[in-house]
């Protein structure tokens, strides 16, 4: 029995050979074209379509990266608008450039990346309960959170969903959250939460957390992008009216911009290659989210401090925060190029009996996470409005 | 009938256990981290022309290494490669940044920076914390190993007498909470301990 089995098996197999030791060798065909060899996966790459649980509409491919100091970086990510969609690069290298921290009295003044502080190793509570611990030993967490709702209309509505990677840095008493939110409409978040420890010998001190951003937006590819500044003026001289402006961030050149509440500033990346079906050019807004402007005068590493946005053309070894007023001293172009937007994002923490308590002499308790964020949005990417119906 | 389907249940039980290992979070994508190889290298070719004297004369001729960062690129993987290592030299308060090429083996450029926010290296840690134990004010402190030492490097306004300097504040904290005093600063340039003196 075993022995005729053994001897189907042998004959299927030489069935199956046969075949393929027919086939003539090939020769090179010179009009056919070349077959474009399979991108390369890399080990740092998380890829997540949306959404998770059905037929994928949307997806995000996002690759990143880990340092002590920066914390959690993302290296590159691209966005992927329907399933038959090529991806399309939407970030460069984005991070944390600096965490700034001046107390009123003038002092400290902590520069808490330049401090050069570790990654917190990642925990299971951190995760949530459906997500996953990355790194070894892990460091980063990655999670695809419901959003809320997305959108409602006349006869429906959706809940919206996206994946995000987060790493957390353990500076002495102070812990950051640094949160990357990549969402199925192809906006994304970035947030910083201040957390840990009130000061030791200050607990009762306000001061300042500015979480200070590098942001290289490489929208389909890292070439062709132009910055704008988009604002909201009322009354546009006649006291009924209103109008919105897109002008060329500082007419076109390096520099800087400030945020001005009634004028609900805005920066845009445009690419000048790539339209939409209605000929609109593809864009990312930079949306910001703040409670107010900060702006610090303990001397020249603080002159970046006294503006909110700044655009820079990319130059790789630029990704001091500190150092802004140089890189923007030559005032070259930002238009039709490779651009990064730096942009400041401060908290103001004034200390509350909700951060601890002194037990004799020892500060205990923790203070709870206050966060600050922004989102880059996409603008004429989509053709008509995401995940409708 | 019933032999056979728990059979076919034992037959499929390594898929299982190969399926849930594989969603363990020992299969999903680590960071892209600089090596040790990469940071060796990056130092190594930092120090060669950077003159780091091996036993300084006085505290001010000392250079210590601080750190390497690595540079973004257009995209992941592009394959460039180039980092900014950061040394820190006490004459005058200046940090060294050497920017490398780590595929071409080459220094790409040297900048010196005055008053620049650096960090500490592991050794100013340690010295920091020994001169703090060995201070008489803090020896009642310091008795028995109940504490753990946190340090964090401190910079101050322009206008402040510390301004410059290299400083250390050493946080003392008792499982999970810190002492409110004694503060402890270390001043590294001069090698002097601090405690709950009002300097700022």
């Amino acid at each position: 029995m075993f022995r005729k089995r053994l001897s189907t098996m042998a004959l299927l197999c030489l069935a199956a050979t046969l075949p393929v030791l027919a086939q003539p060798v090939p020769v090179p065909n010179p009009f056919k074209p070349k077959v474009q060899p399979a991108p390369k996966v890399l080990p740092n790459e998380i890829i997540q379509e949306f959404p998770s649980n059905d037929v994928a509409r949307t997806a995000w491919k996002v690759h990143y990266a880990t340092q002590s100091g920066f914390g959690l970086i993302i290296q590159d990510a691209y966005f992927k608008k329907s399933p038959m969609e090529p991806w399309m690069q939407v970030l460069g290298d984005c991070r944390v450039s600096e965490l700034f921290v001046p107390y009123h009295s003038g002092s400290p003044r902590f520069w808490d990346v330049s401090y050069n502080f570790p990654l917190c190793p990642a925990t299971r509570i951190e995760a949530g309960p459906f997500g996953k611990l990355l790194g070894k030993p892990p460091t980063v967490t990655q999670e695809v959170r419901d959003r809320g709702l997305m959108w409602v209309h006349t006869s429906g509505s959706r809940r919206g969903q996206a994946l995000v990677l987060r790493g957390i840095i353990s500076a002495a008493n102070y812990r950051y959250a640094i949160e990357y939110g990549f969402q199925d409409d192809g906006t994304v978040n970035f947030r910083v939460g201040s957390t840990g420890h009130n000061y030791g010998s200050r607990e009762w001190e306000s001061h300042m957390h500015n979480t200070l951003w590098r942001i290289d937006v490489n929208l389909d590819g890292p070439d062709n992008n132009s910055v704008y500044v988009m604002e909201h003026h009322e009354p546009d001289g006649n006291p009924g009216r209103a109008k919105t402006t897109h002008v060329p961030f500082n007419g076109g050149k390096e520099g800087w911009h400030d945020w001005d509440p009634k004028k609900f500033t805005m920066l845009q990346v445009r690419s000048e290659t790539r339209k939409n079906v209605r000929n609109m050019p593809f864009a990312y807004d930079l949306m910001p989210a703040r409670m107010g402007n900060s702006r610090h005068f303990g001397g020249k590493n603080e002159a970046c401090t006294q503006h909110d946005f700044w655009v820079t053309r990319a130059r790789p070894k630029e990704i001091y925060y500190t150092r802004l007023p140089e890189y923007v001293a030559n005032a070259e172009p930002v238009m039709d190029t490779d651009v990064v937007l730096w942009y400041s994002a401060p908290c103001h923490h004034e200390p509350r009996s909700e951060d601890g308590e002194m037990k004799g002499n020892n500060f205990t308790g923790v203070t709870p996470i206050m966060w600050s964020s922004f989102d880059l949005k996409p603008r004429n990417v989509f053709d008509r409005s995401p995940m409708f119906p | 009938m019933c032999r056979r389907n728990v059979l076919v249940l034992f037959a499929l039980l390594p898929i299982a256990c190969a399926r849930l290992e594989g969603n363990s979070d020992q299969d999903v994508p680590g960071p892209y981290e600089l090596t040790a190889d990469d940071m060796r290298l990056a130092r190594e070719l930092a120090e060669r022309d950077l003159g780091m004297p091996r036993q300084p004369a006085s505290p001010s001729d000392r250079i210590v290494f601080v750190k390497v960062d690595m540079l973004p690129d257009a995209r992941a993987g592009a394959g460039q490669r180039q980092v900014m290592v950061h040394h820190y030299r006490y004459r005058g308060d200046r940090t060294v940044l050497t920017h490398v090429d780590l595929n071409r083996l080459e220094v790409l450029g040297v900048e010196t920076l005055s008053h620049f926010p650096t960090g500490l290296a592991a050794e100013e840690v340690e010295r920091a914390e020994r001169l703090a134990r060995a201070d008489d004010r803090l020896r009642t402190v310091f008795a028995g190993d109940r504490l753990r030492v946190e340090a964090r490097p401190i910079d101050f306004a322009a206008n402040q007498p510390l301004h410059g300097r290299r400083v250390v504040h050493l946080l003392l904290r008792d499982g999970s909470s810190y002492l409110s005093s004694p503060r402890v600063l270390v001043d590294l340039s001069t090698d002097a301990v601090l405690v709950n003196e009002v300097i700022d």
